[in-house]
């Protein structure tokens, strides 16, 4: 009832502020009024009445002010007030406002960005109920190498299934596998991954449309969101209809989650991986992958236990192929990313922080400035009977208003910047285990970053409110804020911050240097082939349809047909591309003196067709290419090498005639070396070429769902695009023909990584730059309208104009000089850690820094010259009685 | 009893000012003379903490305030205790003379 009573007569004194206001004066009035009448009653004049009223009483004004803050809509009121204050006060300094915003919007909108990319990528939050519950169980044998792990044998998982308590469930999958995915429009090609029926409830994720798969299920799938968006363009009525994979049927069951990337990011689609009898008595060949759920209250210990008591049942039970081996179970961690996306979020991290503190330091600076200018304002306000809380509100909500817009701005900066690294991921990644492709913004980290802001700019602002609320009114009046101490103190700090500014942006400067160097490189950098004018299209091998010589017979049939295409100059075919993400590794018995010792030697296998080369254009350097004779199942075994194959067998001598060691043919039939061809690299730009076999593709059975066509033009590769797909359907009308694109692109895309960090501390350092020069600028336009006076003084005792802008223009150099001097100590220090990142160039490049050193003063130069020319245009006059 | 007036515990101006309300219906002068003078000069109330409690005890449902012409044609606010306010002054009165009592027990006891 009471609380009621207090909001409606707060509301109402709110919105009918007039009617209120009068009524209090009103009341007021009469009190004081009456009183005067007692004092007139007793004998005093009317006059001294009213003046002694008011002298006992205290002013009308003050009084009214009194009880009105009793309300707690003064409060509202006043912080209306503030903000109104506020808003005006930015707006009479929009310059100041505009570049607060900005900077705050930089800061702001970078941190959210680069936190949205570590939280989406590294700390990706596991999408499992109870995460904690979950651990991996793989078999450790006799033979398994110190720290290494193998998968588990369907019979060991089914027999761990039947045994281990100390489970809730235990559920295996398989690698992923590529099917054709044929019978809803366009043919595809699918990454799917076969799980047990159990997976999804071991995880504890279910579908978000539809159902996961109930026990024993076979010809039924669960897509991905990913998928289900891409290829069925989300498509309501999914569940229940069927698609084909390899010619079979099934039935989609229904939709993961969005966030749901098992094993890996990029899985399309899962299958369920059931067991024949035969398998289930397996226990020789491990290719499972198992997760399990801890039962509650149950630890990793007590689980390993369990395992190692049946292991030793298992080894009891089949000594053949389990003598020897346990099963190690540990937490469930989930993909890792690799190691280069890893250096560089790190550094992009490291950058955005200190674009964050280049920020803070530049903000606080400005407010330091302001909020010396302003002590006059504030001690005034304190005179007129402000208290100190009111006066450090008042500077608060401004700088709350700074962080608002500026947090606005950081917002949609962060989109953008998000848009843009997502665009530089490439669209095709087979082998990716990063999920950038669903990079998210995050909000707690919008927050976190806006809120560190804000408060950074709070502190600041409340340093100069503190201080002059504590000082006395009249002692600020007479220093006019300008040579108090506290604007002595203010600018010193000030000064600490432009150098650390400049340090930290000479560090950002030097680190994305050598990223846009070592870029440079790796873009020029020769691969071995010409990437110019080469169209590559993968056109995977529908193994379930053709045997091995029916699918020679395919592909021999599709590259007729595109050779025949009219700009089309000669076109080639592999198992699998450069720079895809896989090689084929062959082991093959180390060369006599071996450096390497006598351990096998890995050399990268490619099975390709007669005209590869030529399409490829890698220069054959002795002997010949395959012939068409040669390109079939029974023809002799023959093989090209690469030079650094040739090299390592054969040092200074041609291997054309000379037989392969090992037997690397069917039947262990000899292989006859026929051709030497140049080296080319196998993985991407940045590493060494391996040693390279490469063998008829009719020859050899060979990893055929990568197959890729390289298809050499003579105008623009893409433009033969639509006649390329075309031929290859003719010949089959359900083939997938995916992922065409040029080489030049094949070759950029598996550089992204770097494109990516390149770009983006290119960008964060760019930022600094800017934001340090403004620093500088901020720093000495207030330093010198500080010293007008000072200035004014020289110039009157006979200071030449060029004395004066050395004294400044020195000034800001020094500044610099010393930022300069420790961001190159602290680049030292940290471009090491970039080492992994760096391609053809040094961390410690001599010139990099040097170049960067000197870009960074010329732009403080700029900076520190239009104050420095405003110093030298004070008229001594002006200046001595403008105090 | 000193000359210059003390100032109030903390908290007792809504006591004392529910207790003169209970005896009529005031505005807000009538209100600070009879604490006065019922003092005997020791409160003296400034304007700005009387009608801040005014304000207080109304908002708190305790007084009603209603205009009224004064005894010189001006208009004031007049203040009645509500039923409310009668209760919270009893308690209050009772709570405040236990607590009077009990602190007297304790100078005492010295």
């Amino acid at each position: 009832m009471s609380l009621f009573r207090n909001l409606a007569t707060g509301l109402r004194s709110l919105f009918r502020k007039n009617q209120a206001d009068r009524e209090l004066d009103e009341e007021l009035g009469a009190y004081l009024e009456m009183e005067a009448a007692e004092k007139v009653r007793q004998g005093v004049s009317r006059k001294d009445a009213l003046r002694e009223v008011r002298l006992e009483r205290g002013s009308l004004e003050v009084t009214k002010e009194i009880v009105r803050s009793g309300g707690w809509e003064f409060f509202v009121e006043t912080c209306w007030q503030d903000l109104h204050f506020g808003l005006r006060m930015l707006r009479k300094n929009p310059g100041f406002a505009a570049i607060a915003v900005l900077t705050l919007a930089l800061g702001i909108g970078a941190n959210t960005a680069i936190f949205s990319v570590v939280d989406s990528v590294l700390l990706r939050p596991a999408s499992y109920a109870k995460p904690s519950e979950l651990v991996d169980i793989n078999e450790v044998g006799p033979e398994t190498a110190a720290g290494a792990i193998n998968e588990v044998s369907p019979g060991d998982f089914i027999e761990w299934q039947k045994q281990a308590q100390a489970f809730q469930g235990i559920a295996a999958y398989q690698r992923w596998e590529f099917h054709a995915l044929t019978g809803t429009g366009e043919p595809d090609e699918v990454w799917a991954v076969p799980v047990t029926t159990n997976l999804f409830s071991v995880l504890g994720v279910n579908a978000i449309r539809g159902r996961t798969f109930a026990e024993n299920e076979t010809q039924a799938v669960v897509l991905s969101y990913q998928y289900w968006e891409s290829h069925f363009s989300s498509d309501p009525n999914i569940i229940g209809k069927a698609l084909a994979l390899d010619g079979k049927s099934y039935t989609v069951l229904g939709v993961a989650p969005a966030d749901f990337e098992f094993p890996r990011a990029n899985t399309q689609i899962w299958v369920p991986l059931t067991f024949s009898a035969a398998e289930r008595a397996d226990h020789a060949h491990r290719t499972l992958s198992v997760i399990a759920r801890l039962k509650s209250g149950v630890t990793l210990r007590q689980a390993q236990a369990v395992m190692d008591i049946v292991s030793r049942r298992l080894a009891a039970q089949f000594p053949k192929t389990n003598a020897g081996w346990s099963a190690p179970v540990r937490l469930f961690k989930g993909p890792v990313a690799e190691d280069v996306l890893r250096t560089a979020i790190f550094a992009l991290l490291g950058a955005v922080t200190f674009v964050l503190l280049i920020v803070g330091a530049n903000v606080a600076s400005m407010l330091l400035a302001r909020g010396t200018t302003r002590q006059g304002e504030m001690a005034i306000r304190a005179a007129l009977g402000a208290g100190r809380l009111r006066l450090i509100r008042q500077l608060v909500v401004e700088s709350v208003l700074l962080a608002g817009a500026g947090g606005v701005g950081g917002l949609m900066l962060a989109r953008w910047g998000l848009r843009m690294i997502v665009s530089l991921v490439p669209k095709y990644n087979l082998v990716e285990t990063e999920s950038v492709h669903h990079i998210s913004m995050n909000l707690t980290a919008f927050a976190f970053t806006a809120a560190l802001s804000l408060l950074t700019g709070a502190a600041v602002g409340l340093l100069p409110a503190l201080r002059v609320s504590s000082l006395n009114p009249s002692e600020s009046f007479k220093g006019h804020g300008r040579t108090s101490a506290a604007g002595a103190g203010g600018s010193r700090l000030q000064r600490v911050l432009v150098v650390s500014e400049v340090a930290l942006a000479l560090v950002l400067l030097v680190g994305a240097g050598l990223m846009i160097e070592s870029f440079e490189h790796l873009e020029t950098a020769p691969t071995g082939f010409n990437p110019d004018h080469l169209l590559t299209v993968r056109v995977p091998l529908m193994s379930y349809k053709y045997s091995r010589p029916q699918s020679a017979d395919f592909y021999r049939e599709v590259l007729d047909r595109i050779q025949a295409i009219p700009g089309v100059k000669s076109v080639g075919m592999a198992n699998n591309l450069p720079f895809m993400g896989f090689h084929l590794s062959l082991d093959f018995p180390a060369p006599p003196n071996s450096p390497g010792g006598s351990g096998p030697v890995m050399v990268a296998g490619r099975s390709v067709s007669p005209g590869y080369f030529r399409a490829m254009q890698i220069p054959l350097i002795s002997g010949r290419d395959f012939t068409e004779a040669e390109n079939q199942k029974d023809a002799p075994c023959v093989r090209i090498v690469n030079r650094a194959m040739a090299r390592l067998y054969w040092p200074g001598e041609d291997p054309v005639g000379k037989q392969l060691p090992g037997g690397a043919c069917p039947n262990a039939a000899p292989a006859t070396v026929v051709g030497v061809v140049a080296d080319s690299k196998q993985d991407s730009v940045d590493s060494e070429p391996h040693p390279e076999l490469y063998e008829p593709y009719a020859q050899h059975p060979f990893a055929s769902f990568l197959v890729t066509l390289v298809i050499r033009t003579a105008s623009n590769p893409t433009g033969a695009a639509a006649a390329v797909r075309d031929a290859v359907r003719q010949v089959d009308s359900d083939q997938p023909v995916i992922q065409m694109r040029t080489m030049q692109d094949v070759v950029s895309e598996s550089i992204w990584r770097q494109h990516v960090s390149a770009s983006m501390l290119g960008l964060f350092a760019a930022i600094a730059l800017v934001l340090s020069a403004v620093g500088i600028y901020g720093v000495l336009s207030y330093s010198v309208s500080r010293r007008r006076h000072e200035i004014g003084i020289r110039s009157a005792l006979g200071a030449t104009r060029r004395d004066i802008l050395r004294m400044v223009a020195g000034e800001g150099l020094l500044l610099t000089l010393m930022g300069v001097g420790v961001g190159v100590a602290v680049a030292l220090g940290l471009t090491r850690l970039l080492t992994g990142l760096l391609y053809g160039v040094r961390p410690r490049d001599p010139l990099t820094f040097v170049a960067l050193a000197l870009l960074l003063i010329i732009v403080a130069l700029l900076a520190v010259y239009v104050p420095a020319r405003r110093a030298t245009s004070v008229d001594p006059m002006v200046a001595l009685r403008y105090e | 009893m000193p000359d210059t007036p003390s100032d109030l515990v903390q908290g007792t101006l809504d006591m004392l000012i529910l207790k003169t309300l209970a005896l009529e219906p005031m505005h807000g002068y009538g209100i600070s003379v009879r604490i006065e003078q019922m003092s005997k000069g020791v409160f003296r109330l400034n304007a700005g903490s009387l009608f801040l409690a005014i304000q207080r005890l109304e908002r708190d449902g305790l007084i009603d305030g209603e205009w009224k012409p004064t005894e010189n044609n001006r208009r004031a606010r007049y203040y009645t205790l509500t039923a409310k306010g009668r209760k919270r002054l009893d308690g209050e009165t009772r709570e405040w003379g236990r607590q009077v009592a009990a602190i007297g027990r304790i100078l005492e006891a010295s």
